[in-house]
């Protein structure tokens, strides 16, 4: 077995992990069959396009697409990483479409994904991302401009903005940052979800976010108000 | 029937004060006897009043992240307003106006008698009033210390130089734009445009809110956290406006009753105006903006109070409602971000106003040269207010910063500028632990 093989094998388990904890057995193959043929060859990280598809072929209502979007993300997270650090990541092409296809997979860490703070992080990065894709395909777009856009706002490097957001198991962006870069990153999310959504529907966003990570564990070690 | 003399004698020197336009002590029979310092003292207290609407109004408008900042700027502008009118506004616009454009006595003022005093802290009360609009206008992004160094100098130039050319002096000379007949009896103009018209400029200079326009250019909607707060505002800004209309006679005289009336009447044909414009451009009906059609029809009426009749302050009050909503209207689409209206509401609503003075001036309808006048007065304040209000928040900008950060707007000023906030129970877990 080669190592892309070994790869794709360790990204489909992960997939059909994701795909178990939202939906039953049997959606959850007939999922895992479109994912293999549609989009594992040529675009496995696709997870939006791959839920818009399914919510159309399975008649998913909308916040049920949502929880698959969110449990598909952590089972790539948690089950798609190497042990062991890749190369550094490339940066990604600053045009978001293009790195909204098919972003570098890059590693991350243990030893950093785990700090309480990096897991506070994930969370409500991944939450705020669960009410945008919500928000439909044009809005992701948007989203996308805005999110290059406001890494000068909050003084983020664009390409990890977008590294961070549109590969999300791509964590190695942030393996060294400290607190205050995890809350720039944040704001830049933040500022970009304002710009495409609205301010009203970036704080009830944000707020659900705060109350998802307050939930976590970390968060009595990390309380989410530390990176706002 | 009047069959008093001596009212007889203080109403006639009231109507001639409406007839220069003016709520300057300079004519003879007014805050001489004590029923007239007592009626402006108690119209001083209203004027003060009108800052809790002020406050409440803006507060209401605000999200709850920064209602405690919006307060606090309504405060600046009463506090460090009344210390830079005293210290130079005062002097500047009506000290001793040999000119017609600038006073030049009574800096600082020692105030020794009763008369002085009086006439002082009712001036005080509309010079904050002319700041306060500003705050509402770039509520929920600009920073505190910068606000209040522009509200003093508001209060303390942009505010005064006006008003000498209007109602300066006290006792010695008259202002240019008062010799030439221009009538703005208690501030549609001095106090509401030239407020507006900094609003205006404050606006442009700062930018819109985060996320107000959408990507399309289309203006976003950004509700305020609390309606009925909003609401009693401007119910307090209304009861205020009798004693800032009524106490600009300086005399206890009959006119207060056609100055309440019409006053009174203005106001609620601009809550109508604003709901037959609503319909008519087939929107819902909602209490935000016909509330602050009401506070346009009050803003109009306030230059013709005294000298035009009931049917006509009806007029002057409806079209101002309808006004309102055609200049909030060109401002979203100009991509201007006034968080409460305060321009359509105090620029435009005092520049309709100030214009139907002229135009529905009792005994002398739509007399050419006096709309002239009033046109020269209105472009005036303009030309006078919006570059100098724009040349003090660019330097503020490009100086100590004016705009609040980005991450500040996300906290909110709450927070950020006081280090409170106004909700505690509800907010603690959506606001940092503490400043940076």
């Amino acid at each position: 077995m080669t190592v892309a093989d070994a790869a794709f094998e360790r990204r489909k388990a992960a997939i059909l992990i994701g795909l178990r904890a939202a939906l039953d057995e049997t959606a959850a193959q007939s999922a895992l069959d479109l994912w293999a043929h549609a989009y594992g060859p040529t675009r496995p990280l696709a997870i939006v396009d791959f839920v818009a598809d399914l919510e159309r072929l399975q008649a998913l209502p909308p916040k049920r697409s949502g929880a698959v979007r969110l449990a598909l993300y952590q089972a790539l997270i948690q089950h798609d990483a190497p042990k062991a650090r890749v190369a550094a990541p490339s940066p990604p092409a600053i045009e978001p479409a293009a790195a909204a296809v098919e972003p570098p997979p890059v590693a991350v860490p243990p030893a950093a994904s785990d700090r309480p703070a990096m897991a506070i992080f994930r969370a409500l990065t991944m939450s705020l991302r669960i009410g945008i894709d919500a928000s439909g395909p044009a809005a992701q777009r948007e989203f996308a401009i805005a999110l290059a856009r406001a890494g000068t706002v909050a003084r983020v490097k664009p390409a990890d903005l977008l590294l961070v957001w549109f590969a999300s198991q791509s964590w190695a962006a942030l393996a060294d940052a400290d607190d205050a870069r995890l809350a720039d990153t944040l704001h830049a999310i933040y500022v970009a979800a304002a710009e495409t959504l609205g301010p009203v529907q970036a704080d009830r966003l944000l707020s659900r976010a705060v109350s998802e990570a307050q939930a976590l564990p970390e968060s009595r070690l990390f309380p989410p108000s530390r990176l706002l | 029937m009047d069959a008093n003399p001596r009212m007889r004698r203080r109403t006639r020197a009231a109507i001639a004060l409406c007839a220069a336009g003016s709520p300057s002590a300079h004519a003879a029979g007014v805050l001489d006897t004590p029923s007239d310092i007592a009626w402006v003292a108690m119209s001083a207290a209203l004027v003060f009043f009108m800052q809790a609407g002020f406050a409440l109004l803006e507060g209401g408008m605000a999200r709850a992240k920064n209602a405690t900042n919006v307060i606090m700027k309504n405060y600046a502008d009463m506090c460090y307003g009344a210390l830079a009118f005293w210290l130079l506004g005062y002097g500047l616009m009506f000290g001793a106006n040999h000119s017609g454009w600038i006073g030049t006595s009574d800096f600082a003022p020692d105030l020794a008698n009763g008369r002085s005093a009086v006439f002082f802290i009712f001036q005080i009360m509309f010079a904050a009033t002319a700041a306060t609009i500003v705050s509402g206008a770039v509520a929920e992004r600009m920073r505190f210390w910068p606000y209040v160094i522009g509200s003093m100098l508001v209060t303390g130039l942009i505010y005064p130089v006006f008003g000498a050319w209007v109602w300066g002096s006290f006792e010695r000379g008259d202002g240019w734009l008062k010799q030439l007949g221009f009538i703005d009896f208690a501030g549609s103009t001095v106090v509401h445009s030239i407020g507006g018209w900094s609003a205006l400029a404050a606006v442009i200079v700062l930018g819109p809110r985060l996320g107000r326009f959408a990507p399309s250019g289309a203006a976003r909607d950004i509700p305020g956290h609390n309606l009925p707060l909003m609401a009693l505002g401007v119910f307090i800004l209304w009861l205020g406006w009798f004693g800032f209309n009524g106490g600009s006679t300086l005399a206890a005289t009959a006119d207060i009753g056609l100055i309440a009336v019409n006053t009174h009447l203005a106001g609620c044909l601009g809550f109508i105006g604003a709901n037959a414009a609503q319909r008519v451009l087939n929107r819902p009906v909602l209490m935000t903006t016909a509330i602050n059609g009401a506070v346009a029809g009050l803003v109009a009426i306030t230059a013709g109070c005294a000298t035009m009749s009931p049917p006509f302050a009806l007029l002057t009050g409806f079209v101002a409602g309808g006004l309102m909503i055609l200049a909030t209207d060109a401002m979203a689409r100009l991509k201007l971000d006034d968080m409460v209206g305060a321009v359509p509401v105090h620029a435009v609503g005092g520049v309709w106003g100030t214009f139907a003075a002229g135009l529905f001036y009792r005994g002398d309808l739509f007399d050419p040269s006096r709309i002239i006048v009033q046109l020269i007065g209105i472009g005036t304040a303009f030309a006078w207010a919006f570059p100098m209000a724009y040349a003090v928040f660019w330097t503020l900008s490009r100086t100590i910063g004016l705009r609040a950060d980005s991450r500040h707007e996300q906290r909110g000023l709450d927070i950020s500028e006081h280090y409170e906030i106004g909700y505690p129970e509800f907010q603690r877990d959506l606001t940092h632990a503490g400043k940076e």
